[in-house]
C-alpha cells in the first residue's frame, strides 16, 4: 500500500453502515492519501455507500471517520463539518442540475454553496469549466447540453474549490472514450497536489489514472494495493485482450474470487 | 467583485419558475380588476379595496403553489445529495432559493397596483391610497412564498403544489363567512377602503402576523437552532392576538371622505354639496338638477341647499340621491342622470312615516298622498321624469296657474316632516 497513516487525508476505522438491518459497510478500515484512488466492486458492493460518507452527504452507523484529521459524522460539532466540506469535492453518482441555469451559473452557484473566496470565484469558474472542456460552451443552458457535457458540468462543479478531497462516484458515465482519456488526463493532474477517489464499475478507467485501487466485496475490503499490483495479478499482457479481459479486468476477477474464497472458509 | 451571495440569488432570479411568477400574479390581478373596472377605478379605496381582495384570494394562492414547486426542485432535480455535502447552510440556502419567488411575486403586485392606480388616477376627486394596506399585501404575499416553499421542501409528491393552492384559496377565503373578529386574521378578509382607512399600526401588527408565521416555518425547517422558531412564531401569535380584540376597529372612517365640496350658489340655483371624492361630478349633477331647480325657484320654503344623503342634511336642506362611486357615478360620470334627478325628487318630497292602524278613509287617505306625491315628482323632473304619475293628477298640477302652483308647492313642501295625510294640500 501507498498510503501510510500519517500523510492520511482520509482514516477510516471500523466504519459500519446499515441501509435498515443490512450492512451496508462492515467494520470498513481505510486511509487515503493525496493521490487518485480507485475504488472498484461489484454493483451493490457499498462503494457509493462509503463515498457518501465520505462525502458527508450520509452518517455512518459506527464506526470513525476522520477527514483531513477532523472526525465527521453525528458526533461532529457544524464548524468543524462546514470547515471539512470547503475542502471538499463532490459528484454524486446521480447528479442533479437546474436546467435553465447556464454552465456559469450553475458552477458559480455551487461555489456559493462551498463558500469559496468572493474574489477568487469568477476565475475559479471559467477555470474548472476550461478543465472539463467546455470553456466554449460556458455561457450556454445546462438543459442544451448533452449528457457527456451534463457529466462534465458536474466535475466542473466538484473541483471549483481546487477541494483537497474529491470524491467522484461513477464519473465517467455517459462520456465518449475521447472525453473519458481527457478525463483521465484530467484526475491524474488533480491527484499530484489532491486526494481523488474515483468509484467506478469501469476497471481501464482505473488501470489509466489510479494509483491505488480499493477492491470493495459485500461490505468488506476484498483487496488493496497498486494498479501495477492488481495488473500483476491478472498474469502477462499478452498485449491484446482475451476472452477473460485485460490483465487488470483479470486481476480484478482473481483478487475478488481470492477474497470470497477466503471468506468461504471462515 | 461580485459577491456570490449576489450571483446565486441574480441566477435564481433569472432561472426557473421564479420569473414566471411575477407576470402571473400581475395578469391574475389585473384580469381579476378588468372586469370590474368601472366600480374602482373613480376611488383610490375601491381600488385598494378590489385589489387586496384579488391579491389575498387568488395571488397568495397562485404564489404558494410556486414557491411550493420552487421548494420541490432538490427533489424533481436530485440535487439534495449534493446539497448536503457542501458548507452553507440550510437556511441560507432555503432562503437563496425562496427569496425570488416571493419578490416576483411582490413584483407582480406592484406593477398590478402601479397599472390600478394610473387606470383610478384620472377619475378620483380626493383620498390617497393606503401604503399601509400595500404593505400588508406586500407581507403577506413574501410570507406566501416562504411558507409555501417549506411546504414543497417537506413533501415529496408531485401535486402537492396545486394542492396546496387549493388549500390556500379555502382557508383564505373562508373567514370571510365567519362573523368573528377573528376573519381579520386572513389577509384576505374584504375591507371598505372606500370609505375608511386602517389604524397607523395595521401594517405593522399585520406583516408581524403574517411574517412571523412565515420566518417561524422557515428557521423550524432550516435552522440549526430550531427553538428559534419560537420567537417570530410569540411575535406572531401576540400580533395576531391583538388583531382579533381589535378586529372592525382596524379601520376608522377616512376624514377625506368627511370633506364636503359646494356649488356656487346665485340667485334661483341652489347650492350643491357633495363628498370631496364627488367634486368632480359636481357639475353633472347640477346640470342634472338644473330643471328641477327652475320649476323650484319662487316656491315658498324650497331648499337653498342640496347636501349629500351621508351628511345628513339639516333645516332648509335638502337631501341629494344618493349614487354610489362605481355604480351610479362610474370614471366621474352620473350614470343615469335622468334617475339623478328622479331620486332627488324623490329624497326632497318623501315621506318617512309609520303605516297607522288600518281603516278605510286612511287607505283612501294615503292613496291620494301617493299620486300626489309621484305627480310632483313627475312634475319637478320634467321631461326627464321616470315616473309613472297619475295623469289627472299631473295634468292639474301642470295646468295651475305660475303662482298659485308655487303657493300650492310651497305648502306641499311644508308637509313631509309631518306624518298626518290630511294635511297634504289637495291636488
Amino acid at each position: 500500500m501507498s498510503s501510510t497513516t500519517a500523510m492520511s487525508t482520509v482514516t477510516v476505522r471500523k466504519l459500519t453502515v446499515r441501509h435498515r438491518r443490512t450492512a451496508v459497510l462492515d467494520a470498513v478500515d481505510l486511509d487515503f492519501a493525496p493521490g487518485v484512488h480507485g475504488l472498484l466492486g461489484p454493483n451493490g458492493a457499498g462503494k457509493t455507500s462509503l463515498i457518501r460518507v465520505l462525502a458527508t452527504v450520509a452518517a455512518p452507523s459506527g464506526g470513525q471517520v476522520e477527514l483531513f484529521g477532523s472526525e465527521v459524522g453525528a458526533k461532529s460539532g457544524h464548524r468543524s463539518r462546514a470547515a471539512v466540506r470547503r475542502r471538499l469535492g463532490y459528484l454524486p453518482q446521480e447528479f442533479g442540475y437546474y436546467p435553465g441555469f447556464t454552465v456559469r451559473e450553475f458552477v458559480a452557484y455551487v461555489a456559493w454553496l462551498k463558500e469559496m473566496d468572493a474574489a477568487a470565484v469568477p476565475a475559479a469558474v471559467e477555470l474548472a469549466v476550461a478543465r472539463v472542456g467546455l470553456a466554449d460552451r460556458i455561457d450556454a443552458r445546462v438543459k442544451t447540453l448533452s449528457g457527456g457535457m451534463v457529466r462534465r458540468v458536474g466535475i466542473a462543479q466538484a473541483i471549483v474549490n481546487d477541494p483537497d478531497l474529491l470524491l467522484l462516484d461513477e464519473p465517467t458515465a455517459g462520456l465518449d472514450p475521447e472525453q473519458r482519456v481527457e478525463f483521465r488526463a484530467l484526475i491524474r493532474e488533480l491527484g499530484s497536489t489532491s486526494t481523488v477517489i474515483v468509484s467506478t464499475h469501469l476497471v481501464e478507467d482505473v488501470a489509466a489514472a489510479c494509483t491505488d485501487v480499493t477492491l470493495i466485496e459485500a461490505g468488506r475490503i476484498a483487496y488493496r494495493g497498486t494498479t501495477q499490483e492488481l495488473t500483476a495479478l491478472g498474469g502477462e499482457d499478452t498485449g491484446a485482450d482475451g476472452p477473460d479481459g485485460n490483465p487488470i479486468e483479470r486481476g480484478y476477477t482473481a483478487a475478488l474470487r481470492a477474497h470470497r474464497a477466503a471468506v468461504a472458509r471462515r | 467583485m461580485t459577491n456570490p451571495a449576489y450571483t446565486a440569488l441574480r441566477a435564481e432570479l433569472r432561472r426557473g419558475l421564479a420569473p414566471w411568477t411575477g407576470p402571473a400574479v400581475a395578469l391574475t390581478l389585473l384580469v381579476t380588476l378588468w372586469g370590474k373596472a368601472p366600480q374602482w377605478q373613480g376611488s383610490w379605496g375601491e381600488t385598494q379595496s378590489q385589489l387586496h381582495s384579488a391579491a389575498g384570494l387568488l395571488a397568495c394562492p397562485l404564489v404558494a403553489a410556486a414557491a411550493c414547486w420552487q421548494g420541490g426542485r432538490e427533489h424533481r432535480r436530485r440535487t439534495a445529495e449534493l446539497l448536503l455535502s457542501v458548507p452553507r447552510s440550510r437556511l441560507a440556502q432555503a432562503t437563496t432559493a425562496a427569496t425570488p419567488i416571493a419578490l416576483w411575486a411582490a413584483a407582480g403586485y406592484l406593477l398590478a397596483l402601479g397599472v390600478a392606480f394610473a387606470a383610478t388616477a384620472p377619475y378620483t376627486g380626493a383620498g390617497s391610497p393606503s401604503v399601509s394596506i400595500v404593505a400588508t399585501d406586500l407581507g403577506f404575499l413574501l410570507s406566501v412564498g416562504f411558507v409555501g416553499f417549506v411546504v414543497g421542501r417537506l413533501v415529496r409528491w408531485r401535486l402537492i403544489a396545486p394542492v396546496l393552492a387549493v388549500c390556500a384559496y379555502v382557508l383564505l377565503g373562508f373567514p370571510g363567512y365567519l362573523n368573528s373578529e377573528a376573519r381579520f386574521l386572513s389577509p384576505a378578509q374584504a375591507v371598505a377602503l372606500e370609505v375608511s382607512v386602517p389604524v397607523w399600526w395595521f401594517a405593522p401588527v399585520l406583516v408581524a402576523w403574517t411574517g412571523g408565521i412565515a420566518v417561524s416555518v422557515l428557521l423550524a425547517y432550516a435552522a440549526r437552532r430550531r427553538y428559534l422558531a419560537v420567537v417570530p412564531l410569540v411575535l406572531a401569535i401576540a400580533a395576531g392576538t391583538l388583531v382579533v380584540h381589535t378586529g372592525a376597529d382596524l379601520f376608522r372612517d377616512d376624514p377625506a371622505m368627511a370633506r364636503r365640496v359646494c356649488s356656487e350658489a346665485g340667485p334661483g340655483t341652489p347650492q350643491i354639496c357633495v363628498n370631496a371624492s364627488d367634486a368632480p361630478v359636481l357639475p353633472q349633477m347640477s346640470q342634472a338638477l338644473a330643471g328641477m331647480f327652475s320649476r323650484l325657484e319662487g316656491v315658498p320654503g324650497a331648499p337653498t341647499r342640496y347636501v349629500d344623503t351621508q351628511s345628513g342634511p339639516k333645516d332648509g336642506e335638502a337631501g341629494l340621491a344618493y349614487v354610489m362611486r362605481g355604480w351610479g357615478i362610474t370614471r366621474n360620470r352620473l350614470t343615469d342622470p335622468r334617475g339623478y334627478a328622479s331620486d332627488t325628487a324623490l329624497t326632497l318630497v318623501n315621506r318617512d312615516c309609520q303605516a297607522g292602524p288600518p281603516g278605510k278613509d286612511r287607505k283612501k287617505e294615503a292613496e291620494r298622498v301617493a299620486r300626489t306625491t309621484d305627480a310632483v315628482i313627475s312634475w319637478l323632473t320634467g321631461e326627464d321624469s321616470k315616473r309613472y304619475a297619475d295623469s289627472r293628477y299631473l295634468a292639474h298640477l301642470k295646468t295651475m296657474p305660475d303662482a298659485d302652483r308655487k303657493v300650492w308647492l310651497g305648502r306641499f313642501l311644508a308637509t313631509p316632516q309631518r306624518c298626518t295625510p290630511a294635511e297634504v294640500p289637495v291636488l
